[in-house]
């Protein structure tokens, strides 16, 4: 018996605010509610990303009997997903001003919630654990996504994302019954060791149905269903948190998981992956060269993005970690800004999700108009900027393996996805408009121009991002012997 | 090998059965039923007496949050029964993981109360 609480003491933060903000919320008068939860929420979470970063060592931690396992991993992990949640309350307090909405309260505590489920289930090394943080953060999502009053399409995209995801989670329960029958255990270490024995065969429906619970989380193709919908419908400060923390964490425990009890037989899953793969990054890049809705089209390139990453996991186990954390880390700060300016330009209602009201932009907001370009050329793959170093990566690890076709494919689906990615920019820069003006509010600005600094910064010093997942990959072996 | 075998067996007779189950009346009806069409037979509420006015507006939905917070008691008994079994084994760490849950569970009923979901008017 260890329990190790300390090792948690992040989440369990997190969990201790949000439960006392519940009561909180229900003795604060309605006008200081927005202001009050959104610096509680922040200064918690804050407060959680120090502790995390005080707890990052390259010697993996368990915690509660070997049910968490915390390498610096995880800690990378868990610190993306802070500071996505971090941005999203900064977003959502200027979001909650401009709308209607009579649950402010209920919206701060959910999204912390989301928090901890994401950060469990990057954290979990137990097929119990893995299963309950993915409902936490599911749920919790599904909730934020249908609490504004009158968003009939948020409710909409709810409901479809509850449904399809229902069916991910009940294919992902499926092969953790399978794995638990075949081995049983529930701990990912013992279930490695008695996998090793067993024949392919039964190991390859646990690893296919896992698999589908996990490609329906991430939105790959032929569970990405509830993607644009989901994405397009949400309220923007919640598609921000569910295309980031949400979908790194997601990635993050479907790793975890994968690596140490399935890559023992490659060669028995890698072709269905790999098609998985490809289809996913071209038809995301096909089907979002025609939207006109901006959150529509990035839903679509997340689909792309997401082949790309499990492209990934056809090279081998090492510079899979590697360029998948490296790409991840990329992706974050990609989202956060490239939503965070969704949320600024949509202060007048509905519009600013339309691609026709960024005519002219750049005569009105300058700063905002140039970070579009670092967003969107950067989500292109255009170097000097960190979305080019993670597409590098992961080009040289599948080319590494030998896997030139995918890497071609990798190249192609880019090419494609810069024609929609120049979209946004050709209207902000080249047609003339009109439009309202458009005050921003602080936290959202903030929040999308410090993230596409971040962009900016890394992708010239791309060395900090791989020593950083050079010390997530290493922890990370080190973890499973 | 044999017993991987009876593993996918299980699995396709899952299938069938969880297709089967819950079409078998649409299956049946198709060739039972007797197909006489009249104008009642699209009213919303089949039941002979002429319907007064179109079903509009909202409605009295109180049994579903009420439905909503038996939950939370259930979920407690649940739990609380394997707690109270092997209490002697879990020691001080099970009474104080116990109380933690039950207050936890207890804000949520806080909760309830205080946005009136227990008012029946």
């Amino acid at each position: 018996m260890e329990l190790n609480v300390g090792l948690l003491s992040p989440e369990i933060l997190l969990t201790g605010i949000a439960v006392f903000m519940i009561l909180l919320d229900l003795i604060t008068p309605k006008r200081f509610k927005n202001k009050l939860f959104s610096v509680i929420s922040s200064v918690a979470v804050g407060v959680a990303i120090i502790l995390t970063l005080s707890k990052i060592s390259p010697i993996p931690q368990k915690a509660f009997n070997g049910f968490i396992t915390k390498e610096a991993f995880t800690g990378i992990i868990d610190i993306l997903v802070l500071f996505s949640g971090l941005f999203t309350v900064l977003v959502s307090h200027d979001f909650i001003e401009r709308k209607k909405i009579s649950y402010i309260g209920e919206f701060y505590y959910t999204l912390l919630f989301v928090l901890v489920g994401a950060m469990l289930l990057a954290g979990s090394s137990e097929l119990s654990t893995l299963f309950v943080s993915l409902e936490v953060a599911s749920i919790s999502t599904y909730i934020l996504m249908s609490l504004f009053k009158g968003d009939y399409r948020g409710k909409e995209g709810a409901l479809k994302y509850f449904i399809t995801g229902s069916v991910g989670a009940a294919l992902l329960v499926y092969g953790m019954a399978v794995l638990y029958g075949l081995t049983g255990t529930t701990l990912y270490g013992e279930i490695a060791q008695a996998a090793e024995k067993l024949s392919p065969l039964p190991l390859l429906l646990a690893a296919g149905l896992i698999a589908a619970g996990f490609l329906f989380k991430t939105g790959a193709v032929p569970f990405h269903g509830w993607m644009p919908d989901a994405y397009e419908g949400a309220p923007t400060p919640v598609t921000l948190l569910m295309g980031s923390a949400v979908k790194v964490a997601a990635f993050a425990a479907f790793i975890k998981l994968f690596i140490p009890i399935f890559y023992h037989f490659q060669a028995e899953w890698e072709k269905a992956l790999g098609v998985i793969a490809v289809i996913s990054m071209f038809s995301g890049a096909l089907l979002a060269l025609n939207q006109r809705n901006v959150k529509r089209m990035l839903a679509y390139s997340a689909i792309s993005h997401t082949g790309i990453i499990i492209a990934t996991f056809l090279s081998s186990p090492a510079l899979t970690v590697f360029s998948v954390v490296f790409y991840l880390f990329a992706y974050t700060f990609m989202t956060v800004a490239a939503f965070g300016l969704i949320t600024i330009l949509s202060a007048n209602g509905i519009k600013g999700e339309e691609i026709e009201s960024w005519k002219g932009l750049y005569s009105k907001n300058p700063l905002l108009s140039l970070s579009a370009v670092a967003i969107f050329m950067s989500l292109a793959g255009i170097p000097p900027l960190v979305g080019f170093w993670g597409k590098f990566y992961i080009l040289l690890a599948l080319v590494k393996s030998g896997e030139v076709l995918l890497a071609v494919s990798v190249l192609i689906a880019s090419l494609i996805s810069l024609y929609f990615y120049l979209k946004p920019v050709v209207y902000i820069f080249m047609k003339e408009g009109t439009g309202e003006k458009f005050i921003p509010g602080a936290g959202e600005y903030v929040a999308t121009i410090v993230s596409t600094a971040a962009i900016v910064i890394f992708g010239l010093l791309p060395e900090v991002i791989a020593q950083i997942s050079i010390m997530g990959l290493s922890s990370f072996l080190r973890s499973l012997t | 090998m044999e017993s991987y075998l009876t593993l996918l067996v299980f699995f396709l007779i899952a299938l069938t059965v969880a297709l089967l189950v819950p079409n078998i009346n649409l299956i049946t009806n198709k060739f039972l039923k007797i197909d006489k069409a009249n104008r009642e037979k699209f009213e919303p509420y089949e039941c002979g007496i002429p319907k007064i006015n179109p079903i509009k507006g909202s409605y009295f939905a109180i049994f579903y949050v009420v439905a909503l917070v038996f939950l939370l008691f259930d979920l407690e008994t649940v739990f609380l029964f394997p707690w109270a079994v092997s209490f002697r084994k879990l020691g001080m760490l099970g009474i104080a993981e116990a109380f933690l849950f039950i207050t936890i569970l207890l804000v949520g009923f806080l909760y309830a109360i205080a946005k009136g979901a227990l008012k029946w008017d």
